[in-house]
């Protein structure tokens, strides 16, 4: 029997009317890491997230946490999860210090120093109102109330959304070196793709509602590739395209005296087929940046891939 | 709990500058009586009034306010994940914030009615009747009330669904339900039931919002539109069972026979005794009362519309007692549909006709229950009663009042009126042939001061009318005949005349040591009679209960009252007193046969087993056998 994972989505589906913004999405966070699910704006991220926190029903399918179904099981799946809204959601009234006593009422595992620690090095007044708080203290303030529970999950819905590159990257690193060392596993939704790249464990890509990719990022890198060989007229474009399918090619393109494919299947087998049977002078292979793979996993009309 | 008090005492504190509000709102009304103007009015009625109305109104207004922003404006902003996204359930969220806001209002009450609470105690919702509870629940439930339904409505207002059709829908059921619910107790006059049918529609209300609201939070969570869905079905679906279940109980609360009847009222009895009107409350019914025309044997009863004045006689007999006709139920001043049964049948049903009157009208039927007469606004209406057609119509002149008609045979009617000339007034005697429609004069009492009333015997032969001269108490009674009008004699005895079967006068009076002086004469000639009963205050001679027996309530010594009133068969002839019986309430409600809009009336040719009902001890209607001298229970009484 394997161990259970923290989040696991069963052929979540959420429709609004004629509209399927999620469209039986399946996949399993196991403990431990950073997942990410990137999308574009309407990809199904936002839907996805709000089920799986059990703040939304979903059309059909199941979300658990921690082993809970979030939707039935809401509040006992919520005692170990932090959750950093898209948009901080404290109430404007309270200051860090009032929402303190609630969060310590409520929450079972709440560590008061563990917030106040927090709040005192990065600076974040405790006696001010929620609303007086600049963007970056509240994104502050709802990250420390969301790790001050001693979460197994933090759930961050785009966390960097208005914050500068010094503050996105201080984010970032405390969260690979906080959480990954208590083991606390963290599902973000994001699009700073550069960011993530350097954090992320798995990533997802949704499209349209549909999940494109789920798989561990290396993996992924691993598999995309640019392709760069000399541009030839010898030889014909059909036997180029005949070798390039051993790579599962997606895009083309071309330079000055360079030709070039974007592949989503690269592999030493399948790179040794393409040369003997394109027989083309291969220049060099670029692996993809997260960005670039998004770019040509999402870049087109629903269904990706430009 | 733990939960819902955590977020409780967050609310109340993120609003607690009210409290603040609250007490400058208190310490202005306590200097309120210094202020010029009014300085001349009592300082404790001055902040009396001017803390109740504020907090009234200050509780309602911040109950609205915040009823329509507190989760409305948190869903509008996706605020309320804040609560979503911690270990509290969706009803631990509605909860808190819900008895949060309520208890900061019902405090803010407090504090705005301290300045008159410092001088009026808890006599400010108390009354000599104990705990004012009107005035204790506008302060607690109305705020409760309009929080729960702005909530409602801010809900329904920012979500924009196509619930919204099902909450126009709901809306419009639910008024309906209420007018149907209120209505019957409305023209019933049950003002007990109908102050409970209220209360529990007010109670429903407040059930079907605050589970329409707890369910919309705890199902649709962070999403406004599915907070709608779930409130409007969790909202109607309760308000569709509370409503039915009040519908119900209203429905099983005026929902019983005459065998229910405990305490039984008779008003009218048919002239041959055989039916009666009687209104009745049953166990558990609370004060609804039922209004039924049944037949003595008490197996067959035809259902009358309810009054709200259940005194109020509603039927009116054919003189053989075959037809009884009656006015259908209404509310207020609104026309009322005229029923009519026939009661020879071996089962009479009620019957409706389409013809409507004012509740005002009077109605005559005729001796074979074959022709009916309306009188109202100054119009006599004949029908044939079965086929509903309209006979004749007949205005009659402007200046007659107290108009009374009644059928000599089926083409005659005999009309009797009071007109004034100067200073005077009068009574016209007149005849109306229901064929040509013509009014004759045939006779005319002139140069009358005040006319109290007058009542004309049962053959129309003769009558008595009643006047009362200007700045004088006493009334004096004089007797005429009643086809010319000519005087045949004053009457020197004041109390109520009756015409016994023979035709003989009974006429009675109290006098000062509480002896009844009763006096026998036939209209003209000789033979008066004279009788004079022992001390009896309050005794009262009723009808002719045996040829030339009259029945007497007897009541000798007031201590006897919580054993009943005794009963006696007087002889008029002799004076022989034959005891009916004791532990009485009394005789029935009996009126006369009233047709005039005003005070005229007329006795019928009523046979004696019209006097021998009686109302006992446990409020049971029971008929006298002067055979055997026994007591028969008809219906109704406490068992």
């Amino acid at each position: 029997m394997g161990v259970e994972p923290v989040v696991k989505l069963d052929g979540l589906t959420v429709r609004y009317g004629k509209l399927t913004a999620v469209d039986d999405l399946s996949l399993e966070v196991p403990k431990g890491g950073v997942f990410a699910l990137l999308g574009r704006n309407g990809s199904g991220k936002s839907s996805t997230v709000r089920c799986l926190l059990g703040q939304q029903r979903p059309t059909s399918g199941r979300t658990r946490i921690l082993g809970f179904d979030s939707w039935k099981k809401r509040r006992r799946a919520m005692e170990r999860v932090g959750v950093v809204p898209e948009n901080p959601d404290v109430p404007p009234d309270s200051t860090a210090d009032r929402v303190e006593k609630f969060m310590a009422r409520v929450t079972p595992f709440w560590r008061s120093a563990n917030y106040f620690d927090r709040l005192e090095s990065l600076g974040v007044p405790r006696k001010q109102r929620f609303a007086r708080l600049s963007k970056g203290q509240q994104r502050q303030l709802a990250l420390a109330l969301a790790l001050a529970g001693s979460p197994r999950l933090v759930v961050l819905d785009d966390p960097t959304l208005g914050l500068d590159a010094v503050a996105r990257r201080k984010l970032y690193e405390e969260l690979v070196g906080e959480l990954a060392d208590r083991g606390t596993t963290v599902f973000l939704t994001t699009h700073d793709l550069t960011g993530v790249e350097a954090i992320a464990d798995q990533v997802g890509v949704l499209h349209g509602g549909s999940l494109l990719v789920d798989e561990p990022l290396d993996v992924l890198k691993a598999r995309y590739c640019r392709v760069i060989w000399a541009a030839t007229d010898t030889v014909p474009r059909e036997r180029i395209d005949a070798g390039l399918q051993h790579l599962g090619v997606i895009g083309r393109g071309a330079a000055k005296g360079t030709n070039e494919a974007v592949v989503e299947n690269f592999s030493e087998f399948g790179f040794d087929r393409f040369r003997q049977e394109a027989s083309v002078d291969v220049l060099r292979v670029d692996s993809l940046s997260l960005e670039e793979i998004f770019i040509a996993l999402c870049g087109a009309e629903p269904g990706g891939r430009s | 709990m733990k939960a819902t008090m955590a977020i409780m005492a967050r609310e109340v504190m993120a609003r607690r500058e009210l409290l603040l509000l609250a007490v400058a709102l208190a310490i202005m009304i306590s200097f309120l009586p210094f202020l010029p103007n009014i300085e001349t009015y009592e300082a404790t009625d001055v902040r009396t009034v001017a803390s109740g109305a504020t907090a009234l109104t200050l509780g309602c207004l911040l109950a609205l306010v915040l009823g329509a922003t507190v989760f409305g404006n948190d869903l509008s902003e996706g605020r309320l994940g804040f609560f979503f996204s911690r270990p509290v359930s969706g009803l631990a969220v509605w909860c808190g914030r819900v008895l949060a806001v309520m208890a900061l209002v019902w405090i803010v009450e407090v504090i705005v009615l301290t300045p008159a609470l410092y001088h009026e105690g808890i006599r400010l919702v108390t009354s000599s009747d104990g705990v004012d509870w009107l005035t204790l629940l506008a302060y607690l439930i109305a705020p409760l009330l309009f929080f729960l339904m702005a909530h409602a409505v801010s809900i329904i207002v920012r979500a924009g669904t196509h619930w919204l059709f099902l909450d126009l829908g709901g809306a419009i059921v639910v008024a309906l339900f209420v007018w149907l619910n209120l209505r019957p107790m409305l023209e019933i006059g049950a003002v007990i039931a109908l102050w409970v049918i209220v209360g529990s529609l007010i109670a429903a209300l407040l059930i079907a919002l605050w589970v329409g609201g707890a369910m919309g939070i705890a199902i649709g969570r962070v999403d406004l539109r599915r907070v709608h869905s779930a409130q409007s079905l969790a909202m109607w679906s309760t308000m569709a069972i509370c409503l039915a279940a009040i519908t119900v109980y209203g429905g099983w609360l005026r929902d019983f026979g005459p065998r229910e009847f405990n305490d039984v009222d008779v008003m009218t009895v048919a002239p041959d005794g055989g039916w009666v009107e009687a209104v009745g409350g049953a166990k558990g019914r609370l004060d609804v009362k039922r209004r039924y025309l049944m037949s003595t044997d008490a197996k067959r009863w035809v259902p009358l519309p309810a009054r709200w004045e259940f005194l109020e006689v509603v039927a009116a007999y054919s003189l053989d007692g075959s037809t009884a006709v009656w006015r259908g139920g209404g509310v207020g001043e609104e026309p009322r549909y005229l029923w009519w049964a026939n009661l020879g049948r071996p089962d009479p049903m009620a019957r409706p006709t389409s013809l409507i009157v004012a509740p005002e009208a009077a109605f005559t039927v005729s001796a074979d229950g074959a022709r009916l007469a309306i009188l109202e606004e100054g119009t006599v209406s004949i029908y044939e009663l079965g086929e509903e057609r309209l006979v004749k119509a007949i205005r009659l002149p402007e200046d007659l009042q107290r108009v009374a008609v009644v059928f000599i045979d089926s083409n005659t009617l005999r009309l009797f009126a009071r007109f004034d000339v100067d200073d005077a007034q009068s009574v016209l005697i007149a005849e109306i042939d229901t064929a040509t429609g013509e009014l004759a004069r045939i006779g005319m009492i002139p140069g009358l001061e005040e006319i109290s009333w007058f009542a004309v015997d049962a053959a129309l032969e003769h009558m008595v009318v009643s006047t009362r001269s200007e700045g004088e108490l006493r009334s004096e009674r004089s007797l005429y005949d009643a086809k010319s009008g000519a005087l045949v004699r004053n009457l020197d005895v004041a109390g109520f005349p009756r015409f016994l079967q023979d035709g003989r006068l009974v006429l009675t009076s109290e006098k000062d040591d509480g002896s009844i002086t009763l006096v026998v004469e036939p209209i003209e000639g000789e033979g008066r009679i004279v009788h004079t009963m022992r001390a009896a205050h309050g005794s009262t001679v009723h009808g002719e209960a045996v040829p030339n027996g009259v029945v007497v309530s007897h009541l000798v010594d007031p201590s006897d009252r919580p054993q009943g009133i005794r009963l006696a068969l007087f002889d008029v002839d002799t004076g022989e007193m034959r005891n009916i019986g004791s532990h009485l309430r009394g005789t029935v409600r009996w009126f006369p046969w009233q047709t005039g809009n005003d005070m005229g009336f007329f006795w019928h040719r009523d046979k004696p087993a019209v006097f021998r009902f009686f109302i006992d001890q446990s409020g049971a209607l029971v008929r006298w056998d002067p055979e055997t001298g026994e007591m028969m229970h008809v219906v109704g009484g406490k068992k």
